[in-house]
């Protein structure tokens, strides 16, 4: 079957152009192929090229040089090698070159089937189909209807790139960004739809609801009330701080924050990137009365330590906890200021900073794998020990009628 | 009606400077389509230099080296820019980084040494040295002093110490033309013409192309046996 293909390849192999040699002269019209593993990638004048070492029957390491168009022919059209992971097994398809051991790229079959070919057309579609893909879940996430999952192979790089896209297209209903959320830091088990060492994710403007909010369980699929933690950034040398005492002489707040996400897909698709690229089914944001702080080793040891419980409406203990030992806030701070500034975006003042649950989660409809129903009519979180005259609160009220 | 004398006067003044304008060079151009190839008819000395031609070792571009001016002009993909200015033309080649400087006027302002350099300002005596002129709506450019290369590297086509050749540039519609003519007795028993035409894209700016490891020693070595020491 295979050398069928490649037949029908020789019979459709059309003239290359934009190669910086002539593949005419340098490449036979013989079209082989050849099996091994990304030993390395360059995207580079004025060869763009792939280095795949195949290991010959005889357990001899060969290098191939699978050639391709110039970084700046690639570069038009839009094509980059970034899905070429060094180390990945593949099979390289392509017209032989006259120099030993070199070929000109067709396509590169990777081993789960995944197939990249350095054509202007298939990247492309890839990319309209991602962006309709984005687009749709969107449009359901803000009309209540279910999402389905995301499959699309990627790396995470590119599914934050993607996420970034997907808070443009969800702008016009829900607003700016005016701050970042993560997740998956406490120690133990994380989400299986979490990257092991954490998820982020944006806060948008129309998420935002104060302190006393009342929701309706009918105003999310899926949504649970959760019990987290932020800051809020209140200078710019965060981005470049360094000792946890610098960290938090970049924030300047507290924010007493519970969440309602609601992240709900048709079963069984939910994905890591999907989780990504969803912006994590951020739905609403609960934020209480800031809390000044300052960068001392006192406050350091406050915020490490201190204690928290949710209470109902009959001020009955729902579950209580405590900071030590779940997650350290800084150190969490210090991660997603990485993420973003690695994503080539800075932390502004005024922004906040969810660092995610700190161990409470209430559905707030039945069947809801993350536990049973929460039947209360009150979620109120209280943080004990990081101010003198009593907790720091913030309350989310549920409206059941 | 001396008015009228003078309208038309002016009118005639008028069409006649539009129709001798100095070509549109403004903007970022690129190679539009394959170049063409006039007829060649190659001296017995020219077919033994394009038999002793290997590609695989010969060809100046594996040193990123410009192998001649049409070389350079017939990359696909890559930008080039017009900088005109009272005694000189400049003509910036994405391709390889080149910067070419044209003096302008006659015979007389050509330099001995070659036109065209990169921006590290190594020189590139396969591109010749140049000299031009506007005439009317044409930018013509001559060129001596070419050092031994290849016209067409893919097929080995050759130049000598002895080729010059003239390049014609005008404006036709949007696309920019250029008719390339190469004259070597020694080569070519009639000269030997090459077309292009380019189109005028939508940017601003010339990237540098950096060529790197434009050669396969870096790959061959990979695959080279390995050197037992004797002792």
């Amino acid at each position: 079957m295979r050398n069928l293909l490649y037949g029908v390849y020789l019979l459709l192999v059309a003239p290359i152009a934009g190669a910086h040699h002539s593949t005419v002269t340098n490449f036979t019209r013989e079209v082989i192929s050849v099996d091994g593993v990304i030993e390395q990638v360059r995207y580079q004048n004025p060869h763009a090229s792939v280095l795949i070492r195949h290991t010959d029957g005889s357990g001899k390491d060969v290098y191939w040089l699978v050639e391709t168009a110039a970084r700046t022919t690639l570069e038009r059209k839009g094509i980059t090698l970034d899905v070429l992971a060094i180390g990945s097994k593949v099979t390289a398809s392509g017209l032989k070159g006259r120099r030993a051991k070199t070929m000109y790229l067709r396509q590169i079959e990777f081993e789960d089937g995944r197939v990249f070919t350095p054509d202007a057309e298939s990247v492309t579609i890839r990319v309209e189909n991602i962006r309709r893909a984005l687009e749709q879940m969107a449009d359901d996430f803000a009309n209540l209807q279910i999402m389905e999952g995301f499959d699309y192979e990627m790396d995470l790089d590119e599914a934050y790139r993607w996420q970034d896209e997907m808070v443009e297209i969800m702008a016009p209903d829900f607003g700016e960004v005016v701050g970042y959320k993560t997740g998956g830091h406490n120690a133990g088990p994380t989400f299986p739809t979490f990257p092991l060492d954490g998820i982020r994710a944006y806060l948008l403007a129309g998420f935002m609801r104060e302190d006393g909010f009342t929701i309706r369980p009918d105003e999310t699929n899926v949504g649970f009330l959760e019990a987290d933690f932020a800051f809020r950034v209140g200078d710019a040398s965060i981005n470049t701080a360094e000792t946890d005492l610098e960290i938090l002489a970049g924030l300047d707040a507290i924010i007493p924050f519970a969440e309602v996400p609601d992240p709900y897909y048709v079963p069984d698709t939910r994905s890591v990137n999907g989780t990504i690229v969803s912006n994590m089914g951020s739905r609403f944001s609960i934020t209480g009365e800031p809390l000044l702080i300052e960068a001392t080793a006192e406050w350091l040891e406050r915020i490490n330590n201190f204690e928290f419980a949710v209470l109902d409406e009959n001020d009955t203990i729902i579950q209580a906890g405590q900071m030590n030992g779940w997650y350290e806030p800084v150190t969490v701070v210090r991660w997603i200021r990485d993420q973003i500034r690695q994503s080539g975006k800075e932390l502004v003042p005024g922004q906040v900073l969810s660092l995610g649950n700190i161990g409470i989660l209430r559905p707030l409809q039945e069947g809801n794998p993350r536990g049973p129903m929460y039947t209360s009519n009150q979620f109120r979180l209280e943080y004990y020990g990081l101010q003198d005259d009593g907790p720091a609160t913030v309350t989310i009220n549920v409206d059941r009628r | 009606m001396k008015s009228i004398k003078c309208f038309a006067f002016c009118a005639i003044f008028l069409v006649s400077r539009t129709v001798v304008a100095e070509p549109d060079l403004s903007g970022i151009w690129m190679l539009s389509s394959f170049a063409k190839e006039g007829e060649l008819v190659m001296t017995d000395k020219a077919l033994a230099l394009q038999a002793d031609y290997d590609l695989l070792v010969d060809d100046p571009s594996l040193y990123c080296e410009p192998a001649s001016i049409a070389r350079v002009w017939a990359n696909p993909n890559v930008r080039i820019a017009f900088d005109r200015a009272d005694a000189e033309l400049r003509i910036s080649y994405e391709f390889y980084d080149l910067r070419r400087t044209v003096p302008l006027g006659d015979e007389s302002v050509i330099l001995d040494a070659p036109s065209t350099v990169n921006v590290d300002g190594t020189p590139f005596d396969k591109m010749g040295s140049s000299f031009g002129r506007f005439d009317g709506d044409r930018l013509i450019i001559e060129t001596r002093n070419h050092a031994p290369g290849y016209i067409r590297t893919s097929r080995g086509i050759p130049q000598s110490v002895n080729t010059t050749s003239t390049e014609i540039l005008w404006r036709q519609g949007d696309e920019l033309r250029l008719q390339q003519t190469y004259f070597d007795e020694t080569l070519f028993v009639k000269a030997f013409v090459v077309d292009y035409a380019f189109r005028r894209i939508n940017e601003t700016e010339l990237p540098l192309y950096e060529c790197t490891d434009a050669d396969y020693d870096w790959f061959e070595k990979l695959n080279a046996p390995a050197v037992r020491e004797e002792r």
